[in-house]
């Protein structure tokens, strides 16, 4: 067993009853990268993503956090698994009954034996990580998209996580809120000393963050690619890879 | 590594312009470690000290919650014009620490404590919800009866295929509620009959009371309910997740209007449907009344039902159906007012259905007692 993997994905095949979305999929997260999971719309990140999460099963494959199966673990293992791993949703998927404050001080109440003070030290400081000081008050309603998916940031880092995933943590930002955001996860990943997942199809995310990438390709429906997203761009593994990594449309392409 | 769990400490003093705190133990979100009010009611002490320097034991075990407590004194100290001096910090915790203060706080974003309102002003907050609540209410009648007028000329921006599903939900799939609620009611009525005329011994009474009572009260009224209960907060839910899913804005922005749209078939599906749900609870719970008055008291159906006909009349039934169609429209209105006002969030849908119901339910009781009073005074 390869100690530095923190995750690792034999042989997942994806499925939504008979419609297969993508089949066979092989690889590893090791500790300490960003990688990225890319494709075109429609080819499965976010799937996978759900997979990985145990949100969705799979129809058949493995799947590997360190040396124990996620797949074939109960309730209580998975539970653990995934108390270790923080999420940032496409919307932020924030409580919207609570205000950002104990969106963030939910889990460190649930997990944790912090005294009311000190949580409340800590979702100031991570509010403070994310760029949100003193919004502890609003709703998610109160705030802006960009806003909320800062608040989610904060909320999936509370309880320090070793594995972060985010799902397209770019979309719906402005470039700079998103550079800074990809700024964000760069730091994490130094000061965290955090394993980082991220599904995204925006190129200055892949190029930046990722250590390594995998390509989805949904018309396959299989991986086609997997390496460092300059050893893709430098050598594509198909033509659907090559276009989506130089943003070339003037060929037809189906992904 | 394995170094022995040693519980997290702090400790601070001064020396000349400087306020050393230093730190050592296991700081982790698994464990207990102090919070930062010690060492800010020392800092507040020590008058002479200018700058706060940190000292971190080099066995100390820790993750973001040192970071969070050290980020609290930070805070505190620049507040009272201290500097802080981040030379002592180990190069991880620095950068976490770093990351915190890229962004200052903005001028005025923290909420202030809520400052209570006096009586005065509460009443007149509410007076101006209701006043506001009042002209919406009127304005949302008022584009409701356009759309018909629209309707009626042909004009109307309606989906067909909408209205028959929506047609289907008020009525085939309401089906066995209504009956059911309408046999339980019906027989609960006769029950009453029951207790009540066996005393004078008049137990063939017991058709009148059924047949009033089913068909001009309760028939519509408890299909009503049902219908508020069901469609009502089905509509307002569903119009309430449109508009947190700005579907609403997209039809206004082409040109659609929203009342056409998605009101009108609602309004009319109700309309068409109440009184025919309400003739189908009529029959239930007559039949239902009967199979008491047979079974329980010994009256037989002939009797039962020529007893009925010689005392409820056409009036009584239509006065039912009419009321019927009234309920429709009331509940068609809560139903669609309640979503169109939803809020966005999901407490917000939740809270417009909620408000459906209310509203449907207190509409029909109002109307009902309106047209009991209308009916008496017309002698129906």
């Amino acid at each position: 067993m390869n100690e530095t993997s923190k995750i690792r994905v034999e042989g997942l095949t994806m499925a939504f009853g008979d419609v297969v979305l993508q089949r066979d999929l092989n690889f590893e997260v090791k500790t300490g990268e960003v990688m990225v999971i890319m494709g075109g719309s429609g080819c499965g990140k976010s799937t996978l993503l759900r997979h990985l999460l145990g949100l969705l099963e799979p129809a058949s494959g493995k799947i590997y956090y360190g040396d124990q199966c996620f797949t074939e673990g109960g309730l209580d293992e998975r539970r653990a698994i995934l108390r270790r791993c923080g999420v940032l949703y496409q919307g932020g998927a924030l409580w919207s009954s609570m205000t950002v404050g104990e969106n963030i001080a939910l889990p460190l109440k649930e997990f944790t034996s912090l005294s009311e003070r000190k949580i409340r030290e800590v979702v100031e400081f991570k509010l403070a990580m994310v760029g949100l000081r003193g919004f502890e008050d609003y709703y998610p309603a109160e705030i802006s998209g960009g806003m909320k998916k800062r608040a989610g940031l904060a909320r999936a880092i509370a309880l320090d996580p070793e594995i972060l995933f985010f799902d397209e943590p770019s979309a719906g930002l402005d470039p700079v809120s998103s550079r800074h955001l990809d700024e964000t996860i760069l730091e994490l990943k130094q000061s965290l000393g955090a394993t980082i997942v991220i599904v995204t199809h925006e190129l200055p995310s892949i190029f930046t963050v990722a250590d390594r990438a995998i390509f989805l390709d949904g018309k396959e429906r299989r991986m086609v690619g997997y390496g460092t997203p300059q050893e893709l761009l430098a050598h594509p593994p198909t033509e659907a890879v090559k276009a989506f990594l130089t943003r070339n449309y003037t060929e037809r392409i189906d992904v | 590594m394995a170094s022995q769990e040693e519980n997290a400490q702090v400790e601070f003093s001064e020396d000349g312009n400087r306020f050393v705190v230093r730190i050592r133990g296991d700081w982790l979100l698994g464990s207990e470690s102090p919070d930062a009010s010690g060492v800010i009611d020392g800092m507040r002490d020590a008058v002479g000290s200018e700058v706060v320097c940190f000292e971190v034991h080099k066995e100390t075990h820790y993750d973001s919650v040192l970071a969070s407590y050290l980020f609290a004194v930070i805070d505190e100290a620049e507040g009272y014009g201290h500097t802080a001096d981040l030379e002592g910090l180990p190069e991880r915790l620095t950068r976490l620490l770093m990351i915190g203060q890229k962004v200052p706080e903005k001028e005025g974003v923290r909420k202030g404590t809520v400052v209570q309102t006096s009586l005065v002003e509460e009443v007149g907050n509410t007076s101006l919800k209701c006043w506001a609540e009042a002209t919406e209410l009127a304005t949302f009648t008022g584009e409701c009866v356009l759309a018909l007028g629209h309707l009626f000329r042909g004009r109307a921006q309606l989906r067909w295929k909408d209205f028959w599903l929506i047609l289907k939900s008020v009525s085939v799939d309401a089906l066995p509620i209504v009956a059911l609620i309408s046999f339980l009611v019906g027989m609960i009525i006769a029950f009453l009959g029951a207790v009540t005329l066996k005393q004078f011994g008049a137990e063939f009474a017991v058709a009148y009371l059924v047949g009033y009572g089913i068909l001009r009260e309760m028939g519509a009224i408890m299909t009503g309910i049902i219908m508020a209960g069901r469609t009502g907060a089905a509509f307002a839910a569903q119009i309430g997740s449109m508009k947190v899913n700005e579907e609403i804005d997209a039809l206004k922005t082409f040109g659609i209007s929203p009342i056409e749209f998605i009101v009108l078939p609602r309004l009319l599906a109700l309309f068409i449907m109440m009184p025919l749900l309400t003739l189908y609870a009529n029959v239930v719970g007559i039949l239902s009344g009967w199979i008491v008055a047979e079974g329980l008291m010994g009256v037989p159906g002939p009797v039962f039902f020529l007893e009925m006909n010689t005392v409820v009349g056409v009036g009584d039934f239509l006065l039912g159906i009419f009321k019927a169609c009234v309920f429709g429209v009331l509940v068609a209105t809560a139903g669609c007012l309640r979503g169109l006002q939803s809020g966005s969030g999901a407490d917000a849908v939740g809270i417009a259905a909620t408000r459906s119901v209310v509203a449907g339910i207190t509409l029909i009781i109002f109307a009902n007692a309106v047209i009991d009073w209308a009916a008496a005074l017309l002698g129906v």
